[in-house]
């Protein structure tokens, strides 16, 4: 069987850089996530998320550092954690919110609430 | 005839003299002229002397109001002015026919239905549960925009031909404490 490939996509002033790596087993979307047509950007990532789901093993870590999202992207990151939450190893969220920034702190608990899965909110400063 | 291809003229629907920053552009909202109203937008947010926080609000605000306009209206005008207490304004204009106006009355009732202390219950419920709109949307734009303004949303239809009115959506970000 192969072996499954990395989802690397390069971050624009719209859409975040995507790191869905395999092996590692680690998702990180980072950047911000404001396209006009959020489900054309998020169909790969779900795609590929399914496929990784079926077959993996252990613990996965997805980490979210987006600075903005659009209310589109939220719907499309709500679609991306219920297929995790269905995934045949156990991940785990980590959501990262800047220092102050409390729109998105309070994202990250609304998440939290919604998804059955272990959430970390992680609280970095400005010049991270 | 499709509403864009008539000879119409949103106006600007903020007052931009006595504002720090102010500006106005009617056309079609599509591509690049977004990304570089947004752009502009951003940049003048940089230069506004307050704090962090409300610029992300105020960004996020810009956001909603542009792609809205995109997804409903194409054709419009968008108002940014940023005043001298460092609050700030953002306004759209587009035209809409009767049945696009029971539509959005429709929508705003559901928008405006809780008060805003019940919104993030509201926003919680439709994020988990909602379907998608027509449009692709979250159906989530006219709630965001209350949470983010702390409900300063205002809306307003004007008359302007025999079959269509301009929707005119207001909305101002409050500095934040």
């Amino acid at each position: 069987m192969n072996a499954m490939e990395d989802l690397i996509i390069a971050r624009t002033a719209k859409t975040p850089e995507v790191g869905f790596l395999a092996l590692d087993k680690t998702m990180t979307l980072s950047g911000r996530s404001i396209p006009e047509n959020s489900i054309q950007f998020f169909e790969p990532l779900l795609a590929w998320t399914e496929s990784f789901c079926k077959s993996c093993e252990g613990q996965v870590e997805v980490h979210v550092k987006l600075e903005y999202f659009n209310t589109s992207s939220s719907k499309c990151l709500m679609d991306l954690l219920k297929k995790l939450e269905q995934c045949s190893c156990a991940a785990e969220v980590y959501w990262y919110y800047e220092e102050e920034d409390e729109d998105m702190q309070e994202a990250g608990e609304d998440y939290a609430a919604i998804i059955q899965l272990p959430f970390k909110l992680v609280e970095t400063s400005s010049e991270d | 005839m499709p509403l864009h291809n008539q000879l119409l003229h949103p106006p600007c629907r903020l007052a931009l003299e006595n504002v720090e920053v102010g500006c106005c552009f009617e056309g079609t909202f599509e591509g690049q002229v977004m990304d570089t109203i947004l752009r502009w937008v951003e940049h003048a947010l940089d230069d506004a002397e307050v704090a962090k926080p409300t610029k992300k609000r105020a960004f996020r605000c810009a956001v909603e109001v542009i792609q809205n306009l995109s997804k409903h209206g194409r054709r419009g005008s968008f108002s940014f002015a940023i005043h001298g207490d460092g609050s700030m304004q953002f306004s759209s204009v587009n035209a809409v026919d009767d049945l696009q106006r029971d539509d959005l009355n429709v929508a705003l009732e559901e928008a405006n239905r809780l008060p805003l202390k019940e919104l993030r219950e509201q926003r919680l419920k439709k994020l988990a549960h909602g379907s998608r709109t027509d449009k692709g949307g979250a159906g989530l734009g006219l709630l965001d925009l209350r949470a983010c303004s702390e409900d300063r949303v205002y809306t307003e239809f004007i008359p302007c031909s025999n079959e269509l009115q301009w929707f005119v959506l207001t909305v101002e970000v409050p500095l934040t404490t």
